[in-house]
């Protein structure tokens, strides 16, 4: 069993300096408070550093060294960090201690291969060898299973996956893995593969004794040859499995960043649409501002218009007066001709009546004199008037006060529009915040990339297992044919492969059995916890399936589907407890974030059953998720300590016994 | 390390079911054998092989 007894941390994340935190002798709880960005996630990832080696952060995704480096201790210079775990383990005492430094000549750390990493590892005082380190390290804390025991809250996504139930789940099946290795079923299953490779050792010596005779030695070559084919096989298939566990886990790592950036996409596509928007606006004020400068270069005859307007009025009407003396005159004129040619007829050339030659003449006279007007200088007049009203004209148009005033009141507008839009990209790009588009369009490509590799890697494993299949048949042919001929000339070598084929396939049995009853055992211990954590009356219990997926069950042996998050974390929660009581390795449980998605009820039923989930429990939390005296109370003698990260500056947090209310 | 105990009853009980033919020492020879070289399986390898071929050259005595 292991038991962590003080941890020690130098420079790492908000830990400035060295600092230290006890894990009081005995079994029970250890609370540690700090309000967000203090420090908790930093500490659980401190134990995970020095146990495994990295440092993980949202998304499943390892977060960089130089990252990880306290701020303020790198402006003083220090480049690196440590840390330090004392514990206990199968009764021995150990010191394990991780140091990252930069690199010899590195002067400012920027990537993770900057870095130089050392581990050292004491057992009862005395140094081990970097070999026996490694192979302690793999004892003490198989990475495969540290997640049973290094519980975030945050980084539920790989239990939501096993709480979807889904029997072809790929990463369902390496958490199942994960799980079984913990709960001991290896040793049966490394003796299914050790027999299994005995086995193909056994066929390859049959064959080649079945060449050795000339009635056997054709079937005999063919046997070693489909044997080597098998094998090539098998290892294709394998490699072919690491590929697609591999990718799995980065496809459950994506879909997580891409669920937490779901939103990102709409902004992104805003943030575009207001930028597009933006350059239009600005274009248009520049047309605008062109524009209205052209208007202004003639504007200077808006400032005459007042002038000039009444000077064109009063051109007007001379030139109506002077037009009136000239139609007036071209009357007279005319009168005063049809007078004269009424002298020949003695005819008024109006009512046409008699009109005495005297009369007529006098009217002649009369008309005349009226008709006599400088017709020529009027005619000249009115020619300079119309010249000077054309010059006014040319003036007075297009003074472009109209098209001015339009302009500014346009370029008003766009003023607004601009400072809105730009005040609405201000705030969509504190909503993005530190996500740029290309990592968000570099996350989804990968994603889909990903989607069809896996199909590949898929469909190339059944291809493999589909030729296995049919070559072991065709080999087992050949082999009964061998039996036949050979008689008992092969006895010896058949005796052995059917022995380790028995043998390897017995093992194979006894595998699916002992799952079986480890996964009943899981069950009905994760229900014994998940009802007292549940509020919920009508729960019957869990059921767990064959890769250790979980759902709830009604008393009516229906399944209620999980889903919100808060009940996933009970069930979650439910399941770890259950592996802490079987586990033949077992260890502390340190849990970050584990509250703040359930409701108060269930929270208090989780702090009471805290100290029946493992022998050592952590428990990192904000005072808003759990109320020291409301702990101190449900915990009452399991509580062993409580600590605090007080904050001492945005990049430096202390660690010290808790000393509030 | 598991419970030995109980991984020896599984495998037992399913010999005793269906593959009966085999001994039950044999089988727990193979157990044991995992189980002291759980860190170790080119040893677990060598020492299953031996296990056979003494069991096969055993076999080809009393024949």
């Amino acid at each position: 069993m292991l038991r962590l007894d003080r941890l020690e941390v130098e420079d790492f994340g908000p830990y400035k300096g060295t600092q230290s935190f006890e894990f009081p002798p005995g079994d029970g709880v250890i609370i540690v408070y700090g309000e967000n960005r203090r420090g908790k996630t930093s500490l659980l990832n401190a134990i995970r550093y020095a146990l495994l080696g990295v440092v993980i952060t949202r998304g499943s995704r390892q977060l960089d060294f130089h990252k990880v480096v306290n701020h303020e201790a790198r402006q003083e210079g220090r480049l690196g960090f440590q840390v330090a775990l004392h514990l206990h383990f199968e009764g021995r005492r150990y010191s394990l201690t991780r140091r990252c430094m930069p690199r010899p000549g590195i002067a400012e750390p920027s990537r993770n291969e900057h870095y130089t990493h050392s581990v050292y590892l004491q057992r009862e005082g005395v140094p081990l060898s970097q070999e026996e380190t490694e192979h302690e390290l793999a004892r003490i804390m198989p990475p495969q299973i540290s997640r049973f025991f290094l519980f975030d809250g945050e980084l539920l996504a790989e239990y939501e996956e096993l709480l979807r139930d889904r029997e072809e789940s790929d990463i369902g099946g390496r958490i199942a893995a994960a799980i079984e290795q913990i709960l001991g079923l290896p040793m049966l299953q490394n003796a299914r593969s050790h027999l299994t490779d005995l086995t193909q050792e056994a066929v390859r010596d049959e064959a080649r004794a079945a060449q050795k005779d000339s009635k056997t030695r054709e079937f005999g070559t063919l046997i070693e040859t489909l044997g080597v084919q098998i094998e090539a096989h098998q290892r294709t298939r394998t490699e072919l499995q690491q590929q697609l566990s591999t990718g799995e886990s980065r496809k459950l790592a994506l879909e997580e960043i891409l669920r937490k950036t779901a939103g990102l996409e709409a902004l992104l596509d805003e943030r575009a649409r207001l930028e597009r928007e933006i350059e239009e606006i600005k274009d248009r004020q520049a047309d605008r501002r062109k524009r209205l400068q052209n208007a202004l270069s003639s504007s200077w005859r808006g400032l005459l218009a007042r002038r000039v307007q009444p000077l064109r009025e009063t051109l007007l009407a001379r030139r109506d007066v002077l037009q009136e003396q000239v139609t007036e005159h071209l009357l007279l004129a005319k009168r005063a001709q049809a007078l004269k040619d009424a002298l020949g007829t003695g005819r008024c050339p109006l009512c046409s009546q008699q009109a005495a030659p005297s009369l007529l003449a006098e009217r002649i006279g009369e008309e005349g004199s009226q008709a006599e007007v400088d017709i020529e200088g009027v005619q000249r007049q009115i020619l300079e008037v119309e010249e000077q009203l054309d010059t006014l004209s040319r003036l007075s148009e297009n003074d472009g006060a109209k098209s001015v005033l339009a302009l500014f009141d346009d370029l008003e507008e766009l003023k607004v529009d601009l400072h809105d839009r730009n005040q609405r990209l201000r705030d969509l790009l504190d909503e993005i915040g530190g996500s740029p588009a290309e990592e968000f369009g570099t996350h989804r490509k990968e994603y889909e990339k990903l989607v069809g590799e896996l199909h590949i890697l898929r469909s190339g494993i059944e291809a493999e297992t589909t030729e296995i299949a049919t070559k072991e048949a065709r080999l087992k042919e050949l082999q009964r044919k061998v039996d036949q001929i050979s008689g008992s000339g092969l006895g010896a070598e058949r005796e052995k492969r059917e022995m380790l084929e028995s043998l390897a396939t017995l093992f194979q049995d006894s595998v699916a059995l002992y799952r079986d009853r480890l996964r009943e055992r899981v069950e009905h211990d994760a229900t014994d916890l998940f009802l007292r954590l549940t509020t919920e009356p009508e729960d019957k219990g869990l059921r767990i399936n064959d890769q250790y997926g979980l759902t709830i069950v009604h008393r009516d042996d229906t399944d209620i589907p999980v889903r919100s998050s808060g009940a996933e974390q009970i069930v979650a929660l439910s399941l770890m407890g259950a592996l802490q009581k079987n586990a033949p390795l077992s260890g502390p449980l340190i849990m970050d974030s584990l509250l703040f998605r359930i409701d108060d009820a269930h929270r208090a039923n989780v702090v009471r059953a805290l100290p029946e989930m493992a022998s050592q429990v952590v428990v990192l939390v904000f005072r808003a998720e759990l109320d020291p005296p409301v702990a101190r109370e449900r915990l009452n003698g399991a509580l062993l300590a409580e600590y605090e990260l007080r904050r001492i500056s945005a990049r430096h947090t202390d660690i010290e016994p808790y000393r509030g209310g | 390390m598991s419970d030995l105990a109980e991984l020896l009853a599984t495998v037992e009980q399913v010999r005793a079911e269906r593959y009966s033919h085999l001994p039950a020492d044999l089988v727990e020879q193979v157990l044991r054998i995992e189980a002291e070289h759980t860190d170790d399986p080119v040893g677990a390898v060598r020492e299953l092989r031996r296990l056979i071929n003494q069991r096969a050259r055993g076999s080809d005595a009393e024949a």
